[in-house]
């Protein structure tokens, strides 16, 4: 296991410096001033040879690769630059925001899993009932609907119609519970039904193929109920895999979160990243991405690790 | 014995008959097509996506208005016999905007799937069948880009590229490419190994020439299949871009952007809120059914797994 783990995380190493250089090349790569890309529009009022002696200071000047050792230095410490438009560090709004979006993203996640693993036990045990059907409609159309447009018609459905739930804003969970739960009920439907509708596809055939399984066979010809095959041999081996893998979703979960929390205006990264693009707050942007893809990553990572501990074919595979 | 000809012209004649109907069957895309269409929705998949070609072929004969239009007299306006779906706050016709967004629609997903398949596959085949320090740089760089959710990274790009159709394209087009690749790489893994490549190379083909004629076309299968579910993906990035004012660049009409427009109006004309996300879940209801099912046809071992 030690030596997995040792594997994995090597292996990560190449990646994520990828993934930086690839974040790092979104500012290089505007057309224009560098200069702009990193101060803004006060920039423009600038004589040459203030201009010249910025991009000395900023290491402008400097080759492309040695900016780029230079900035992951700065952000290895920490310094993740500054907004465009707040000028304040963007460290600390990227991190605020990305709480709340972990927040959104792990209830929107229970909240899936709570419907999808019923539903796809069911669907699966009961093959071409009515439930199954109904369940395998609910996952067809559950992947297809855009975010946007779900949301659009839970604000309609629960907020112009039948008003009865906020459409708009958050609110602490830690200093008002109800209220805040409130506030997220419409967001964690319109971001885990996706979510749902994916892991019960998922459920439904690891069921099946646990259930063609031989020691199933077996528990059923030694006269076991059909209750306590489904319930103690089947589900428990069909479930460990579904649990895991869907903890690949996270960036399903931030790709969502960006639509979610601009829809609810909630205070999340990804609405952050948004509002930062149409602002044109380039490092805003940069950071906001990069969290995003490291989370990403590290959701990974860990999901792989877990896998590999709770299934040890994975390990000497 | 001149029976004996006769009978065989006779044969030769019907044989050639029944040869021309059988070839034209077993054509490749008839047969698939075929055999598509017997798996269950496949033909209401197909008819969604050829209604939607007919709207963006069409639009410009059959649309009542001129999609850009504005009238204030007619701002927000109900359905009604004149506005079929009604009008948007400027008093745009919604049909009429429907019918050109198909255009936008499947222009970006016949596009920018281009560019993911292309890429994808050039990664793919030539990480999957050099194998060492180039698959390892491919696949290292697909776990990158595949780190970041396609959404954000389309985002960044554009914020990047700067608004509109062409940075949408290759935005899209470039996020879709690790799937893609990932895809073709392992089939390729599986068919470098087949007999048929010891073959070639028995008779003294090049690497270059065992990927291009003979590895690319027998790892083609996935790619159809993929193809078919990244269109629906690119269908729903570049609608919920365009929602988010980062996509297509008004007044050119999307669906997305329409959404946008109703998202803003929904307490007064919650009506504008309907076709357009429609359209958009029906069209990528039809690539996923579609792709289902030719994955049912080209790798029945999968069918029903998924």
């Amino acid at each position: 296991m030690k030596k997995y783990i040792i594997r994995r995380l090597l292996h990560m190493i190449p990646v994520m410096l990828l993934l930086s250089m690839i974040v790092f090349s979104l500012l290089r790569l505007l057309p224009g001033d560098p200069i702009f890309a990193l101060i803004g529009e006060e920039s423009e009022g600038l004589t040459p040879e203030l201009k010249t002696q910025l991009r000395h200071q900023l290491g402008l000047d400097r080759p492309v690769p040695v900016q780029y050792a230079l900035w992951l230095g700065d952000v290895f410490q920490g310094d993740w630059g500054r907004s465009m438009l707040t000028k304040r560090p963007v460290s600390s709004e990227v991190f605020n925001r990305l709480a709340f979006t972990f927040q959104l993203g792990i209830l929107a996640w229970v909240f899936s899993l709570v419907i999808a693993l019923p539903a796809g036990v069911i669907s699966a045990v009961k093959r071409n009932s009515p439930a199954d059907i109904v369940v395998t409609l609910i996952s067809i159309v559950g992947i297809a609907v855009p975010h946007f447009w779900l949301g659009m018609m839970l604000i309609l459905t629960f907020g112009v119609f039948w008003p009865i739930l906020p459409t708009h804003g958050a609110v602490s969970l830690l200093d008002n519970p109800a209220q805040g739960l409130r506030h997220l009920v419409l967001p964690i439907i319109t971001l885990g039904l996706g979510l749902a509708a994916i892991n019960m596809r998922q459920t439904r055939s690891a069921m099946l193929e646990v259930l063609r399984e031989d020691y199933i066979r077996t528990a059923r010809a030694k006269g076991l109920q059909e209750r306590a095959v489904i319930w103690i041999h089947a589900i428990k081996n069909a479930l460990l895999p579904v649990v895991t893998v869907a903890g690949l979703q996270f960036g399903r979960i931030f790709g969502g979160a960006v639509i979610t929390e601009t829809i609810f205006s909630l205070p999340g990264v990804g609405r952050l990243a948004v509002e930062s693009v149409l602002g044109r707050d380039y490092t805003m942007v940069q950071m906001s991405v990069m969290v995003m893809g490291l989370a990403v990553l590290i959701a990974n990572l860990v999901t792989d690790l877990t896998y590999a501990y709770l299934d040890p074919r994975i390990r000497y595979g | 014995m001149a029976g004996g000809i006769g009978m065989q012209t006779e044969t030769g004649i019907v044989l050639e008959r029944t040869g021309l109907r059988t070839r034209l069957l077993h054509l490749p895309i008839v047969d698939l097509t075929r055999r598509v269409l017997r798996v269950r929705l496949a033909g209401f998949a197909i008819a969604v996506i050829l209604a939607t070609v007919l709207m963006a072929t069409l639009a410009g004969v059959v649309a009542p208005y001129e999609p850009n239009k504005v009238n204030p007299r007619d701002s927000l306006a109900p359905p009604s016999a004149h506005n079929w779906l009604g009008t948007d706050r400027l008093g745009r016709d919604q049909l009429t905007r429907l019918l050109y967004g198909a255009r936008i629609s499947l222009a970006v997903a016949i596009t920018s799937v281009v560019i993911s398949v292309g890429l994808g596959m050039v990664m793919g085949v030539v990480g999957g069948y050099l194998g060492g320090i180039v698959d390892d740089v491919f696949m290292r760089l697909v776990d990158a880009v595949a780190a970041f959710p396609s959404l954000v990274l389309s985002l960044a790009l554009v914020a990047v590229m700067g608004i509109g159709l062409q940075s949408v394209i290759i935005a899209i087009g470039v996020t879709h490419i690790p799937f893609m690749a990932r895809v073709v790489r392992s089939q390729v893994l599986r068919e470098r190994e087949r007999d048929y490549v010891l073959a070639a190379r028995a008779i003294g083909a090049g690497d270059g020439r065992i990927m291009l004629r003979h590895v690319t076309p027998n790892s083609m299968q996935p790619v159809i299949v993929q193809t078919s579910i990244t269109m629906g993906y690119a269908v729903i990035i570049e609608a919920s871009l365009s929602f988010l004012g980062v996509g297509i660049r008004p007044p050119t009409p999307s669906w997305g952007g329409m959404l946008k427009f109703a998202f803003n109006t929904m307490d007064i004309a919650p009506w504008l809120a309907f076709a357009p996300g429609i359209a958009i879940f029906l069209l990528v209801l039809a690539f996923n059914l579609l792709g289902d099912a030719l994955r049912d046809v080209l790798d029945p071992r999968l069918r029903g797994a998924i």
